[in-house]
């Protein structure tokens, strides 16, 4: 039974714990009398009725109620409970401390900053309601033994990937503007603008989708290895979307059609498979799911795709501009499927639950993996070497899902052409 | 194109609203807001910033932090900071990182859920600021406990007493609280209370005091923070004036105010007001008159009343929060101090320099304060022998304004008896009590029985300050995690 009670006007409400759910007044008062505050004091519970023999259920009180004690008389010497008693013995805290592994080492950067920055369960806060879980085993269907196993390739950080993007990005707006200075795109082959009509703008939006899903990893992952990763690739595709934006926009200044992408991206048909692969990706709250379909099956089909179609003949085409600028999207994106080739190893070589994570991933391949070579190849719009960087795409990652034990027959085995290897 | 539409051609012209799937399948009803606005798409974030500035502007600024923390190492700054100071930064670093971590991972929510594209992506790059942030404080942390001699320990050697101590269940408490919420509140929540009222005692007021104390590096890292939060700050404003402009809203902005104001006051009188009233030997300000100069003046005489044009009232609480700010700082320090024996950072006992300055800055200390600190300058023991009861919203002791005066109120609700420090805390709980039922029982039930070996392993720091490597704790309840310990 706890009780909450205070000296009026000398303290603050302390807890007392009474063993006997039939506790009485005098056990209640013998606690506060064994406290400091009430040491060798005449103590009084300010309830009428309230003799030392009676019961405090009687008296009407319960369980984590509050009473109000009068006390007279001032505290004698000391006199502490056993609990403090026991509280101030001296720890022998060399016997208690755990010994470090032998070859425990210095922490890398990347690691220091990284490193269990999320805090764990039991939250304060659990209102039973999704949105009022603070992170729950029950946002993603994939499970693990431990989290914090995670490590990314590519070991950024805050600094590290601000330093770098910031990096990358000084290289493209050089780029932008030797094209702006020179006039390259105004003298872009007729064709070869048209193709970019069709395609660069609406290329924008399936990156902002893996934006979006992204943001759905970062709050939910369920270490902060994990939404580390997924904010840094969150950021990356408003980097890649934005790009995109910015080739439209350059070629706006030359080229009429490039003002807005939103009508194709929302209606050609060549978008539509894309389009709603990327809705339904969207609608994943799932995060883990959303990681693998992202990352290992919907994004290497569509970039692979976009990015044969934007890049091939575009230099000779008169455009170096957005060779370049896919490169270096190209550079980010290989960075994401290497971190959730990373994440799809630890999931699927879990101590604990290897097989029913790969039994949910292999679910995942065989239902997304045919959807998004189908969005692709309408994207390519039956051009051979967009359908050979999507064999190859395609190929590269059933090889990755092979490998961590996960049959991935529905994206190796298509009528896909591949290159030679 | 002009900047401005290159911008929304960029950023808020990404969004289109799916066919293929329902918008409650995007957006499910769960986490949508209850704000209404007429066309979402319409609100234009004030701070406009591409990815491409982004990384240029935060780059800069990442060499500028590091160029001084270099310095204060290679000079030898850190190793001179005054030692009551770095104490401070004990307590402080500990709530500061999981508290900014909490932030990048609840705008990355808010980036998901919100309705607005352009404040989805304003939050987008405002929780990558909050991740800046976090490893802004563990740099700080690891600068510490390299250079100075005060044995300081870093945030995964003390993440289990930061989840577990009694002083900072209010931290967790409010950025759980904040993580949770309708992702407008987040916003009202973040960005106009606690980021427009409140940080500026943070990184304005605290780090003038790091600098009075010698912490040149502290003074730096809250500088660059707050150039960020200046960002957010503009959003947390303008989401707030399109709020209100559709008076459907104001019942909801209001009551969102008048919960993070009180929210915000709690957690920052208990952890800030120590910093600036107790910990440094200089004290430039107290935290009485960072809160009256920030709070009062600047955000409610200012911001709040501009926007009464729209019906916005003060705080409802503020009267509560302006007689607290009497006693809040000196009720928690002596808290602190009768439990400092569970605390790896030094609570002292006030010098005679320090009692006179806290009579000048708080004219009611000595009455209320001053025979406490006379009993222990005379030997008086005053460790705790009692655990205090706990408010069930802020979950720092039911011991405000001051412990003879002290407030607890009760509410009973689905047969169980919940108790609040404050009428602040009480009406937060009656507007949502499913949000607040209490997760884990009260420390004097969790500690029952339990010796002081127990309870420093489930602390997992001694108090003098070396992490134990390993931790325990009852069955069923945290989980019984490998604490790696740095060396």
């Amino acid at each position: 039974m706890l009780i909450y009670a205070r000296i009026l006007g000398e303290t603050s409400p302390g807890a007392f714990n009474l063993s006997a759910s039939d506790a009485t007044v005098g056990q209640l008062l013998d606690q506060v009398r064994a406290a400091r505050a009430g040491s060798g004091r005449s103590l009084e519970l300010m309830i009428d009725g309230a003799e030392p023999g009676r019961r405090l259920a009687d008296l009407g009180v319960h369980d984590f109620d509050l009473v109000n004690i009068r006390a007279s008389g001032q505290p004698g010497p000391a006199s502490h409970s056993a609990a403090v008693a026991e509280a101030s013995q001296i720890v022998d805290f060399e016997a208690i401390a755990v010994t470090p592994q032998a070859g425990a080492r210095r922490l890398s950067e990347y690691e220091e900053v990284t490193q269990l920055t999320q805090w764990h369960a039991p939250f304060h806060i659990d209102g039973g309601r999704p949105s009022q879980k603070i992170w729950s085993d029950e946002n993603s269907v994939l499970r693990s033994r431990n989290w914090d196993t995670y490590r990314s390739p590519d070991k950024l950080y805050y600094r590290t990937y601000t330093a770098q993007q910031a990096r990358a990005e000084r290289a493209v707006s050089t780029a932008f503007r030797f094209a702006e200075e020179a006039g390259q795109l105004s003298e872009v082959d007729p064709a070869r603008v048209d193709q970019m009509r069709q395609l660069v703008g609406p290329l924008q939006y399936p990156d902002w989708g893996l934006c979006v899903v992204h943001q759905n990893v970062t709050r939910f992952a369920m270490s902060s290895w994990i939404a580390g990763a997924a904010s840094f690739m969150m950021f990356d595709e408003l980097r890649h979307a934005q790009l995109y934006g910015r080739l439209a926009l350059a070629y706006s200044a030359h080229h009429d059609g490039f003002d807005d992408p939103r009508p194709t991206w929302m209606d050609a048909a060549r978008f539509q498979p894309t389009r709603r692969l990327t809705e339904e990706l969207l609608a994943v709250l799932d995060w883990g799911q959303a990681t693998i379909v992202a990352s290992l099956l919907v994004e290497p089909a569509i970039t692979s795709t976009a990015q044969s179609l934007l890049m091939a003949g575009s230099v000779t085409a008169g455009d170096p501009l957005t060779q370049f600028v896919c490169q270096s999207i190209a550079e980010d994106k290989a960075r994401h499927r290497h971190s959730a080739t990373e994440f799809l190893k630890m999931v699927s070589d879990d101590p604990s639950f290897a097989d029913a994570n790969r039994g949910h991933i292999a679910g995942w391949v065989a239902d997304w993996g045919p959807r998004a070579i189908d969005a692709a190849r309408a994207l390519s719009n039956r051009n051979e070497a967009a359908e050979r960087a999507l064999g190859d795409a395609m190929a590269a990652s059933a090889e990755i899902l092979e490998a961590a034990g996960i049959n991935a027959e529905s994206i190796s085995q298509t009528e896909l052409g591949a290159s030679p290897r | 194109m002009k900047p401005v539409e290159q911008y929304q051609r960029l950023t808020h012209s990404l969004h289109w609203d799916p066919t293929y799937v329902p918008e409650s399948a995007y957006i499910p009803e769960e986490w949508r807001t209850a704000c209404t606005m007429p066309d979402w798409k319409a609100f234009n974030d004030p701070f406009q910033i591409l990815f491409e500035d982004y990384v240029r502007i935060q780059a800069e600024k990442e060499d500028k932090f590091h160029a001084v923390r270099d310095a204060g190492a290679r000079f030898g700054h850190i190793g001179r900071v005054d030692p009551r100071w770095v104490e401070a930064m004990k307590s402080f670093n500990t709530a500061l990182t999981y508290s900014e971590y909490y932030n990048y991972r609840g705008h990355a929510r808010v980036a998901r859920f919100a309705p607005a594209p352009s404040i989805r992506i304003a939050s987008m790059v405002q929780a990558m600021d909050e991740r800046r942030h976090t490893e802004a404080a563990v740099f700080q942390a690891r600068d510490y406990a390299k250079h100075h001699k005060s044995g300081f320990i870093l945030p995964q050697d003390r993440i289990a007493f930061f989840e577990r101590h009694w002083y900072f269940q209010g931290d967790r408490s409010f950025f759980e609280d904040l993580i949770t919420t309708d992702p407008i509140e987040a916003i009202i929540g973040t960005n106009l209370v606690f980021e427009t009222a409140f940080t500026n005692l943070l990184f304005i007021a605290a780090p003038a005091a790091g600098v009075a104390n010698g912490d040149f590096g502290f003074g730096q890292a809250h500088m660059t923070i707050q150039s960020d939060e200046t960002r957010h700050m503009a959003l947390g404003q303008a989401v707030a004036r399109a709020m209100l402009q559709n008076s459907a809203n104001l019942e909801l902005i209001q009551d969102w105010v008048d919960k993070w104001f009180w929210r915000c006051h709690r957690l920052l009188l208990a952890v800030v007001g120590p910093v600036l009233d107790y910990f440094p030997k200089v004290k430039p300000t107290s935290y009485k008159e960072a809160f009256r100069r920030y709070v009062v003046e600047d955000f409610i005489q200012g911001y709040v009343s501009e926007l009464s044009q729209f019906g916005l009232k003060p705080p409802r609480h503020l009267d509560q929060a302006l007689v607290e700010l009497e006693h809040g700082s000196h009720t928690i320090w002596r808290d602190l101090y009768a439990t400092r024996g569970s605390l790896w950072f030094d609570v002292h006992q006030p010098t005679v320099e320090d009692i006179e300055w806290l009579n000048e800055k708080y004219p009611s200390f000595d009455a209320t304060h001053g025979d406490f600190w006379r009993d222990v300058a005379a030997g008086a023991d005053v460790q705790a022998d009692t655990l205090p009861m706990v408010c069930d919203i802020c979950h720092f002791p039911c011991t405000f304004p001051e412990p003879k005066t002290a407030v607890a109120l009760p509410v009973d609700f689905d047969g169980t008896r919940y108790w609040f420090c404050s009428e602040g805390c009480k009406w937060i709980f009656e507007r949502e009590p499913n949000k607040y039922r209490r997760q884990i029982a009260p420390s004097a039930l969790l500690l029952a029985d339990k010796d002081a070996a127990w309870v420093a392993q489930f602390l997992n720091i001694t108090p003098d300050g070396r992490p134990l490597g390993g931790t325990h704790a009852p069955e069923g309840y945290f989980p019984a995690m490998p604490v790696p310990v740095t060396f």
